[in-house]
């Protein structure tokens, strides 16, 4: 099947591929763009009252006290919470827990909302919470995956006899064959701190309530709006249409945002009852509380190599520790899938993968979702074996990718790789990069007691999540995330207006979408209007809408092209018959529709308008009125769920990392000597714009590898609540990072496009993990957790402990 | 901001500002606002009475006084890094204000507001501790004058007394001297794990005079008396520079914090001293310096 079709799609190359300037820059470098709390509102305040114990029985909740403030207008509790909503549907969890979007019972998280209070105004929500009385009996608690399977480990839902939500073991190919066959087995423990993207905008939603129709008007800087209405409706047992979710521009997202629903689901309750508009707008230590991170994973993993230095499978026990929530549990594990063999000819892989509830906060999808860790650890177990063998890194790779010639390639799971040439990805990085010359820099610091270390990654970028995969704990298929909407129009004044089901929370997806429909119709981006905003009522979103899973360029702008493509045809059908033309002969340009070759006859996209919409007695008889479209698309590549054979995401972009970087003995500090990247991801509609979106995953992906963790103590108290003890990235830590480019189109998109977005996030923290590890060799030390503090480097300096 | 309602003051002069202190005992004083505001906004403070010292324009002078540099409490961060009179009279300060936060806070976090808060990491009471100042405090009882390595009794806690304002900083000219910071931190404006402040006179490569301030290596910033003393009088090499890492080890205190372990702080105390210690003297020591 190939899907990609460029030359029929665009009727020009003026715009599709080139740098143009973004759109939304004017607005947002000026300021000038509206986010939530710039936007007008007249109304009261939400705050929250959240636990302070990581894990404690609800004895009494008294309100009575704030209730009598009279700047005070309503109070919703966890009790409220269980009347008047249903519990949390988990996506993939099948054990039998009951939980809700607010503490009922117990609290199992430092920072769950237990009472949330709506008041006159930000200033007296917030005294009032002072005002509520909550007695706590505090229980035992577990922060990390080891503690909370011990025997004797607190349970931390009551309904099961466990800390284990998900545990299940999916595995492809010849696997005891391959561990026959090995003339070794890598195997090693791996842990990843949890961490996030802490988007510079937290969670900020309004909400009013409209008595007379009964509607909840919601508007939140929601980053999957489509799924949360559903969410919302199902919880308050209302029909679809009396949700209405507004999103206007989101201050960055990465994943973070899809998680707003609840909090939005309170604002609901709370509305209805204080009969007035309220707004919530999160501080950023309740960001940093939880519903933001990434869960922590320990991933044991075994890599059995042939004696002629080929990786014979990949098996993994990934045990997740995704909080105390369980809307999203098991997910991180799952999707493990869709880079489970990297871009290796691995012939058997298997994942076991475990679920596991502490006391820490619940996670959210973040940038790369899984795929950071899973590369991290066979990327690590990848040089472990190279270094096994003798091999130069760069070599064993290669010996080991998928060749150019065997694509579309199917891994073991059913993952399709569709396009791409990895050896030559990895060639171009190691020439970018200078490998060659860095091993012998290497060689000449190592002389003088330098401590100099080279890394390389290999990684896959998947897009298009096909949820349905989800389904294969559960049995049944639920969704499926390879479709969205577009409506294009040319108005009644030849302007051309489009519209989609998603939402842009930063990637330039105004931008983009103009440069390919000003190519399919002649006209230029500034002939466009895009609608930034969406809005339930009226953008066309399917059951996954969404800004997530690197899905934009293929589905989204799919809907837009098949929607500009009925109107296109529609555009030229109309042109012919009033020129009295063949539609053969007839081109587009300057918003107009010429006779090819005759100046003196053509006809303006407004004239074409103004004959669709109202003089309507002109258009041919058996034509529809109107020049607006709404389209769906969906990529077909997506399998329904099926143990055996399954894919995760649709698209796969690669890249390979080459990182060098000097550790300081002294102190432990590493400073970047060099950051080159080469990745193919496709045909570039922008180049720009992937720049900065591969640039931007890389420091998301350092800040992972050397900074960024919500560190917890033992008994599951956060202890990193604020940029003070979060430490992200800074300019001045952050190294130039070289990109070069290979285009390889997908066979399967329209325009040949793949993933754009998480590949820095997931093929970094191999890199920089790699490059450590390299560094410290002359001490023997490895490298298997991350972050890598300048603590874990010296200690490893000083006794050899594991990094 | 959502802070608790509190009232607010902004007095005209110093006299005032005491009265006020003392008619409210719960007040707290707004200077830079580069903590106090933090705090507010979090609701970690809740005073009921906040005096904007602001107007106190007596407090921003910079002024010689026969072989002492003055600096009123009110002097930012940002004047004392452009001010080439401080930069001669004590070159340790533009060294280490290069490490305190970044350029918003330097311009509108004061000297004095910086001493009084105390943080064990602040690494102006390094510098100060290293340059031998002193700190003057005024009541409506008087005034006196506290040596800035006698001003912390702990995390955050000072000696000063309730009604009491930290008015200027006293420091002797040390015209000519050798000064280096050596600053562990993981990133640039992060908070000192380590620091060590180094005032010293040198002459043909022995050190003659030297006096060491820390940040980061205990309760609250701290003197080093001990390690100067083994430096003192000696030329710089690697059997004085062993020496003084040994005393440093016996004189620092450090704490855990999650920015950095105590053993992190300190295995890397030595170090950061030794680099401070070589950059100080320099080529005089006949050894490059490693700063």
């Amino acid at each position: 099947m190939t899907i990609y079709a460029p030359d029929r799609v665009l009727a020009a190359s003026n715009w599709v591929g080139r740098r143009a300037p973004r759109k939304e820059d004017a607005r947002h470098l000026y300021g000038r763009a509206r986010f939530l709390d710039d936007l007008p509102f007249e109304g009261g305040a939400i705050a929250i009252l959240r636990s302070p114990h990581p894990h404690a029985r609800i004895v009494s909740v008294d309100t009575s006290r704030a209730l009598a403030d009279p700047r005070v207008l309503a109070v919703v509790t966890g009790e409220d919470v269980r009347r008047e909503t249903s519990p949390v549907a988990s996506r993939s969890v099948t054990a039998p827990v009951t939980q809700y979007v607010m503490a009922v019972d117990k609290v199992r998280w430092v920072g769950e909302p237990v009472v949330a209070i709506a008041a006159v105004d930000m200033f007296a929500a917030k005294d009032a919470l002072d005002l509520v009385d909550v007695e706590y009996e505090p229980l035992p608690s577990v922060a990390d995956v080891d503690a909370a399977l011990a025997g004797d480990a607190p349970l931390i839902y009551d309904d099961i006899d466990s800390n284990v939500l998900v545990h299940d073991e999916i595995a492809h190919g010849p696997m005891a064959q391959a561990f026959d066959d090995a003339a070794f087995v890598v195997r090693e423990t791996y842990r990843v701190g949890r961490f996030s993207s802490t988007p510079l905008e937290p969670y900020a939603l309004t909400v009013a309530y409209d008595a007379n129709n009964e509607v909840y008007d919601v508007v939140a800087n929601d980053q999957q709006p489509a799924r949360s209405i559903g969410n919302i409706t199902k919880a308050l047992g209302v029909p679809t249409a009396n949700v209405r979710l507004s999103v206007p521009e989101s201050g960055g997202s990465f994943g973070i945002k899809l998680a707003i629903w609840p909090y939005a689901l309170i604002g609901c309750l709370l509305a209805k009852r204080a009969g007035r508009p309220l707004k919530w707008i999160q501080t950023r230590t309740e960001h940093m509380l939880g519903g933001t991170h990434t869960p922590d994973v320990k991933m044991e993993m075994e890599l059995p190599v042939g004696a002629d230095g080929k990786i014979l499978a990949m098996r993994l026990r990934s045990k997740e520790n995704d909080g105390a929530f369980i809307h999203t549990a098991g997910i991180y594990g799952l999707i493990k899938f869709a880079t489970a063999v990297g871009p290796y000819t691995i012939g058997a892989a298997s994942i076991d993968l475990m679920s596991v509830v502490t006391n820490r906060g619940p996670v959210v999808q973040n940038r790369g979702v899984g795929k950071p860790a899973m590369t991290f650890a066979l990327e690590r177990s990848v040089d472990r074996a190279a270094r096994r063998l003798g091999m130069d890194p760069a070599e064993f790779r290669l010996r080991n990718m998928v060749p150019p010639e065997a694509m579309p390639y199917t891994t073991p799971a059913g993952e399709i790789y569709e396009s791409g040439d990895y050896p030559e990805t990895m060639r171009r990085a190691l020439e970018l990069g200078r490998y060659r010359e860095f091993r012998e820099k290497q060689a000449v610091a190592r002389a003088e007691g330098r401590l100099l270390g080279i890394g390389l990654s290999a990684g896959i970028e998947p897009g298009t999540s096909n949820i349905g995969y989800y389904s294969l704990l559960k049995g049944t298929t639920d969704y499926n995330g390879s479709s969205e909407g577009a409506v294009v129009g040319i108005e009644v004044d030849g302007q051309v207006t489009v519209r989609t089901g998603s939402v842009d929370t930063g990637q330039g997806h105004e931008t983009t979408i103009c440069q390919v429909v000003a190519d399919m119709l002649g006209i230029t981006p500034e002939d466009i209007s895009f609608d930034t905003f969406f809005d339930s009522t009226r953008s066309p979103y399917t059951g996954q809408s969404g800004a997530y899973s690197n899905r934009f360029n293929d589905v989204e702008v799919g809907a837009v092209i098949t929607a500009t493509e009925r109107v296109r045809a529609k555009v030229r059908t109309l042109a012919a018959y009033l020129l009295e033309a063949k539609e053969e002969d007839l081109v587009l340009g300057d918003r107009a529709v010429h006779v090819a070759g005759d100046a003196s006859r053509s006809v303006a996209f407004g004239e074409l308008a103004k004959v669709a919409y109202n003089k309507v007695v002109l258009l041919p008889p058996d034509m529809e009125p109107g020049l607006r479209v709404m389209a769906y698309y969906r990529n077909p590549m997506a399998k329904p769920p099926d143990r055996g054979d399954f894919n995760v995401q649709l698209t796969h972009s690669n890249s390979v990392h080459v990182v060098v970087v000097e550790v300081d003995k002294g102190t432990g500090m590493l400073d970047f000597l060099k950051y080159a990247i080469v990745h193919d991801c496709g045909r570039q509609l922008n180049p720009a714009v992937v720049e900065g979106m591969a640039i931007g995953s890389t420091v998301h992906g350092i800040g992972g590898a050397l900074l960024e963790e919500f560190q917890y103590d033992d008994a599951a108290n956060p202890l990193a609540t604020s940029f003070q003890t979060y430490l992200k990235p800074v300019a001045q830590t952050v190294p130039r990072i070289e990109l070069g480019h290979l285009e390889s189109p997908c066979p399967y998109t329209l325009l040949g496009t793949k993933a754009t977005g998480e590949g820095g996030s997931i093929t970094s923290l191999a890199a920089i993990g790699n490059a450590v590890e390299d560094a410290l060799s002359p001490y023997g030390v490895q490298v298997n957790s991350l972050p890598i503090t300048p603590e874990k480097i010296l200690r490893g300096i000083r006794d050899g402990a594991p990094v | 901001m959502i802070p608790v309602d509190f009232a607010y003051a902004r007095p005209g002069s110093l006299a005032d500002t005491l009265a006020v202190l003392d008619g409210n005992p719960g007040a707290r004083l707004l200077a830079g606002g580069q903590s106090l505001l933090t705090q507010l906004k979090t609701r970690t403070v809740a005073p009921d009475v906040v005096v904007d010292i602001g107007g106190l324009d007596e407090l921003r002078a910079i002024r010689l006084e026969d072989d002492r540099l003055v600096i009123g409490a009110m002097v930012t961060m940002a004047s004392l890094t452009r001010d080439a009179a401080v930069a001669r009279a004590v070159p340790i300060l533009p060294l280490v204000l290069r490490h305190v936060a970044d350029v918003q806070v330097r311009n509108r976090g004061t000297l004095g507001g910086s001493l009084a808060y105390a943080d064990p990491s602040g690494d102006l009471a390094g510098a100060a501790i290293a340059s031998g100042a002193s700190v003057r405090l005024a009541s409506s009882a008087g005034e006196r004058e506290v040596p800035v390595a006698e001003l912390y009794t702990g995390p955050f806690r000072t000696v000063l007394r309730a009604g009491e304002v930290l008015t200027a900083v006293s420091l002797p000219r040390r015209d000519g001297a050798r000064a280096s910071y050596g600053a562990v931190a993981r990133r640039p404006a992060d908070p000192t794990l380590a620091g060590v402040a180094v005032v010293a006179d040198v002459d043909g490569g022995t050190v003659t005079e030297l006096a060491i301030g820390l940040v980061g290596l205990g309760d609250r910033p701290l003197p080093a008396p001990r390690t100067a003393a083994a430096v003192r009088g000696r030329p710089l090499g690697d059997e004085t520079i062993a020496a003084a890492r040994a005393e440093l080890d016996a004189e620092i205190a450090p704490l855990d914090s999650t920015a950095g372990s105590a053993d992190y702080r300190r295995a890397v105390a030595p170090v950061a001293l030794e680099r401070a210690l070589r950059e100080a003297v320099g080529d005089d020591a006949g050894v490059e310096g490693n700063g």
